[in-house]
Parts: structure tokens; sequence; C-alpha cells
């Protein structure tokens, strides 16, 4: 083989494998592998394979309620405040105003008591993101602090991470318990693709956690 | 005992029984009770009246919320309730509306309320009392042709993976260098 043809034969396979590995990975990757939530039919994002969860504490006594929650892995540092339901019958969440607030399902149940507590938070307003824009980052294994108007802080760990359309949403799935007994938290934002038509996301970002620790 | 003390007692007392009737209860003079259904209505809304106490067989309820008076007819004798309907006036402000009725040749005001309350939930569908639907939760701002689901990554609406730009720059990339592989080749041969 002659001495010039070497780096040009080189270069040619590296190009080569590269082209490969950008085909391959568009055919090959599925959801299992994918970092990103696909649309469509409900998708388990980052399922543990083989991630050790810790296990649940027990409820914590009191309904103390929420003042403020973090998610350090997300950057999420927000206030709470309580929130009822809107005239579809779903949580509603602060004002496009105060879009760095988090809301909270007042009339049901506190974070770190028995059930779900339910948080809810705009993934972006009209024009920048807001308070849940990273929400969908999040992974199981991740902790989520909420401080108690009582002081204490319920420490929860994600076990789950969904994307939920909205023409095929079921209430039970997203805001019911899912163990009895356990103290339960889900984070719930806007997600899939916006319909200009309707001003509406079409899916609803929806990450679950069980309560670990308290301090 | 002196009569200047006992008649300004007595003063006092008969005062006091002349002014007892209209400083008494607002909602039943003379027994005259009128009562609208529903007690809480929209404006513009029809509201059935049933008055009871008159004795008589007609009579008019008033209010200031009503387009007109309801006219009232029922059965004569006062264990019966004389019955009418009414239209609310459009434009009415929310809030506690007196009901007055005329009956018997005499006028009974005050003898009942209704609520004016605008945006009322239809009694066959009840406001839902546990969250059921999905959440309203983004303006959009962030969402270019599709919204990226996860920060930072674009997504096509074909579903996963980078997408077709990508997959025809992998094809093209791989093809290119597949020819120049077999190109080079070829012409090493016919040099040696």
């Amino acid at each position: 083989m002659a001495a010039s043809s070497r780096p040009v034969t080189g270069v040619a396979w590296a190009v080569l494998l590269l082209g490969f590995w950008l085909w391959g990975r568009d055919t090959a990757w599925g959801p299992g592998g994918s970092s990103a939530p696909t649309h469509g039919d409900v998708a388990a994002v980052g399922r543990p394979l083989g991630v050790d969860l810790p296990p649940s504490r027990a409820p914590i006594p009191g309904a103390a309620e929420p003042l403020r929650v973090e998610i350090p892995a997300l950057g999420v540092d927000a206030p709470v405040v309580p929130r009822g339901l809107d005239s579809t019958g779903a949580v509603d969440p602060p004002p496009y105003e105060t879009p760095q607030t988090v809301g909270w399902y007042g009339p049901g149940t506190t974070p770190g008591a028995a059930g779900p507590a339910l948080l809810v938070g705009h993934v972006d307003t009209e024009t920048r993101p807001a308070v849940f824009y990273d929400l969908s980052a999040a992974r199981p294994g991740a902790t989520v602090r909420v401080t108690r108007t009582d002081g204490s802080v319920a420490v929860f760990t994600v076990d789950d991470v969904r994307v939920v359309p909205r023409d095929a949403f079921d209430p039970r799935a997203v805001y019911g318990s899912r163990a009895p007994g356990r103290a339960e938290l889900r984070l719930i934002t806007c997600g899939g693709t916006f319909d200009r038509a309707t001003g509406l996301y079409t899916a609803n970002v929806v990450v679950s956690a069980y309560l670990t620790a308290a301090e | 005992m002196r009569s200047g003390p006992i008649a300004l007692r007595a003063a006092g007392a008969a005062l006091a029984l002349v002014l007892a009737p209209a400083a008494g209860t607002a909602l039943a003079h003379d027994g005259v009770q009128a009562t609208a259904t529903p007690s809480t209505a929209a404006p513009g809304a029809d509201v059935d009246v049933r008055v009871k106490g008159c004795e008589g067989t007609t009579g008019a309820a008033r209010s200031p919320a009503f387009v007109a008076d309801a006219e009232l007819t029922g059965r004569d004798g006062g264990a019966y309730a004389l019955f009418g309907g009414a239209t609310l006036r459009t434009g009415l402000e929310d809030g506690t509306y007196r009901l007055s009725v005329t009956c018997d040749g005499h006028d009974h005001h005050d003898v009942g309320t209704l609520t004016v309350r605008r945006h009322q939930q239809p009694t066959h569908r009840p406001a839902p009392v546990t969250p059921v639907a999905p959440v309203r939760a983004g303006g959009g701002g962030t969402a270019v042709f599709a919204a990226p689901v996860a920060p930072g990554v674009a997504q096509t609406a074909s579903g996963d993976g980078l997408g077709t730009p990508y997959t025809l720059l992998g094809l093209g990339m791989a093809g290119a260098a597949a020819v120049a592989v077999a190109f080079r080749s070829s012409r090493r041969r016919r040099a040696e």
C-alpha cells in the first residue's frame, strides 16, 4: 500500500463508521435506550434497569401544608401555593403571572401524608420557560424535597416518569395512589407537542415519587 | 307609689308594643312568607314563587330582581299557598334581593329573599370534587414546530431518535466513504 493512501484510507473508514452509526442509531434505539420520553401511548422513560430505589418511609404525622419544593437534580427551588380545580376538573396551576410558583392541590393529600400529593407547575408561558420546564428530565432515584409549614422536610425519591397523552388520560393512574398507605408525590406539567390551534400541549408529563426520608 | 314612674313605665311598654311588630323578623310579616325556587338563580332565569299566609286566592309578588310582578293564584283559605312565576332581569348584580307580597289588600314587605349569581353550574352536572382531567400548564412559548419533550432534544412528530435529516446524512456519509474506499482500491490495483 502506498504511504500517501494510508491517511485517506483511515479517514474513509472513520467516515464510513460514523455514517453507519448515525444511520443505525435512528433505527436501532427504541424507547428502552433513548434518553427522551416518546410520543404516542404511555411511554415509561428511564425505567430503572437495576437502579436500586430506597425503601419507603412511613408517612409523616400531621397535615402541615407545603411551603417550598426543591428538585436538586433539576435546579428547581420554588414556593408552593394551594390551588383548586379548574373548570375542566384538572388541578389548576398558579397563574401565568407567577410562572416560577408551583401549585399544590389543597383539598387533596399534603406532601408527607399517606396518599398522593399533587404538585402542578407550568412548563412554559407564552414567551419563556417556567418552573417545571426541566421536569421531563427527572429520572428514577432523584430526590424531591418538600418543606412544610411545621418545619419538617419530606424527602421523596422519584420512581417513575411518564408522558401521558391528553386523549388517553387515566386520572386514576395520574392522580390516584399507586401503593396503599404510602406517602406519594406527583409532579405534573405539560408536555408532548404544542397545538397552536387549541393553545394546548398534547400531553402531561407526570413524575411520581414516594416518601423515603423526613427531616 | 307615685303615678309618674308608673306612667313612664306604661308608656315605655306601650311604645315597645307598638314598635315590636315593625322591628320583628323581616321574613315573616303577619305570617306571610315568600320563597323563590330556585332560591339562587342567574339573571334572566325564571323562578317560581310560593307564598304562605295569605287568606285570599290572588296576590302579587314583587322584587327589584323581577322583570314584572309575579301574579299569584291559589285556593281560598289561609292554609293554602299562592303560586306564581317571575323572570329575573338580565344584567343583575350578584347579591340578595328582597321579595314583597301584596295580598288580602295589604302590602307585606320583605317577606322573602332570593339570591342572584351569574355563571352557575347546571344542577344536572355537578362540579367534579376530585381531579379528573389533564392539567393545562403551558403557554407554548418554548415550543418550536414540535415542543421538546426533554430539554435540549428536538423531537420530530414521527418518533424518537435524531430524525430524518440525520438519517440521510448518515447514509450519505457511509455511501461516500464506501465509494472512496472502492475507488482507492481500484486505483491501487491498476497502479501495481
